[in-house]
């Protein structure tokens, strides 16, 4: 157990490991078929192979179809030992350009949480994430910096996120009322809540802050605790009301790195 | 102990600098470039594109040529596309695959020559943009 369990220190960084390795493996396979998501209907359960649709690949990078499946066969192992924590370094690497690759090879099919998904397992490449909760433990080499990277990344995305708001039309609540009258919205949730434009300007805003207020509350140690609850509510809202794929998951995962480290447990020492 | 200190400083020194390209570099110089692809734009875009495709003059309906690309999101963009329809990134893709979109066509309409409109605008209150492009399908 305590050889499982590895560094206590950097124990956030191997469970988001994990759970993030969890969303990568469920989002690029048929394994969740049975309970038929919405990302799955349509398709093989297979991202990017086989794909018996018309596709342009992205720069030009067109592949044989043998090499895509065999990168998406690749992209799925990678993705397993990246949940189990085995050579986490090799097999974040292969499932985020294995990912990136396949997914190059048809340019509608890009979306951000794909995106998200394939440069989250080339951070986890980078860093210790296998000095803790992973079948194969390796001596932690840089730490603080491993923390340091995915903690900054994770928040930079909710800074981006108000950076775009804040750069175009949301707080007039256009935005809002155009998403709600092109359907991807919920309407049946929030119709009440978005039924004005001043409403929609309302729950814009509020948007905004509430993504400005968790990347500042995930940085400070202090406000972490409240940043980590407020971040889940932000995102159980946008997957109920905008159904945006699993990035609500990804994120989930992703947050992991924010909960405490602490000393272990007594009976494992 | 030397050897593990110097390791330590490399990779230090490696996270800082894919901190640097993956949170700084990478989203602001995809902001710049228009599209927001990689900055974590997050339903901030209210970008919309309406696509008219003419065979020799002809029209030619998308959610058609959508049914040709079925399965796949190529399909799922084209679908509708008669009409203005909200989706940044599809928008941007567009764009970028005109021609392409114009030459899917030519399995429809064999010798034709394919004209492919597409209307943009960015933001709600914007003036629609339109690019063009031409191309004269082999039979």
């Amino acid at each position: 157990m305590r050889a499982l369990n590895g560094d206590p220190a950097l124990r956030p960084l191997g469970l988001a490991r994990a759970a993030f390795g969890l969303v990568f493996l469920l989002r690029t396979t048929p394994i969740l078929a049975p309970f038929d998501p919405a990302f799955l209907r349509g398709t093989s359960g297979w991202l990017g192979w086989p794909d018996g649709g018309w596709h342009v690949s992205a720069l030009g990078l067109a592949l044989p179809s043998a090499l895509v499946a065999a990168l998406v066969v690749s992209r799925t192992l990678a993705a397993l030992a990246l949940v189990v924590g085995y050579r986490t370094r090799l097999t974040g690497a292969v499932a985020g350009i294995a990912g990136y690759l396949v997914l190059a090879q048809d340019a509608f099919g890009y979306f951000h949480h794909l995106h998200l998904l394939y440069l989250g397992a080339l951070l986890f490449a980078l860093v210790d994430a296998d000095a803790a909760v992973a079948v194969r433990i390796v001596p932690a080499r840089a730490p603080a910096s491993s923390l340091w990277l995915m903690r900054t990344f994770v928040a930079s995305i909710y800074v981006w996120a108000a950076i775009g708001k804040l750069a175009s039309e949301w707080g007039t609540g256009a935005a809002l009322a155009a998403f709600r009258d092109s359907g991807a919205l919920a309407t049946s949730l929030v119709g009440g809540l978005l039924a004005t434009l001043q409403r929609c300007a309302v729950v814009e805003i509020v948007v905004v802050a509430g993504e400005l207020a968790v990347a500042a509350g995930l940085v400070w140690p202090r406000t972490r605790r409240y940043a980590l609850v407020g971040a889940l509510a932000l995102h159980a809202c946008f997957e109920l009301v905008g159904r945006v794929d699993t990035i609500g998951w990804q994120m989930a995962a992703l947050l992991l790195v924010f909960t405490s480290s602490g000393p272990p447990p007594r009976a494992t020492r | 102990m030397v050897a593990a200190s110097v390791d330590s400083r490399s990779w230090r020194r490696l996270h800082a600098i894919a901190g640097a390209i993956v949170i700084a570099v990478v989203p602001l110089v995809s902001w710049l470039d228009g599209s927001g692809q990689l900055a974590w734009t997050m339903f901030s875009r209210t970008g919309a594109y309406r696509l008219a495709l003419r065979a020799d003059g002809v029209p030619l309906n998308p959610t058609e040529l959508a049914a040709a690309a079925a399965p796949g999101p190529t399909s799922i963009a084209l679908a509708g596309a008669d009409h203005f329809r909200h989706h940044d990134v599809a928008r941007a893709t567009l764009r970028r695959h005109l021609t392409d979109v114009a030459r899917l066509a030519c399995r429809l309409r064999p010798g034709a020559t394919i004209v492919a409109r597409l209307d943009e605008r960015i933001r709600t209150t914007d003036h629609i943009v339109t690019s063009e492009v031409t191309v004269r399908c082999a039979r």
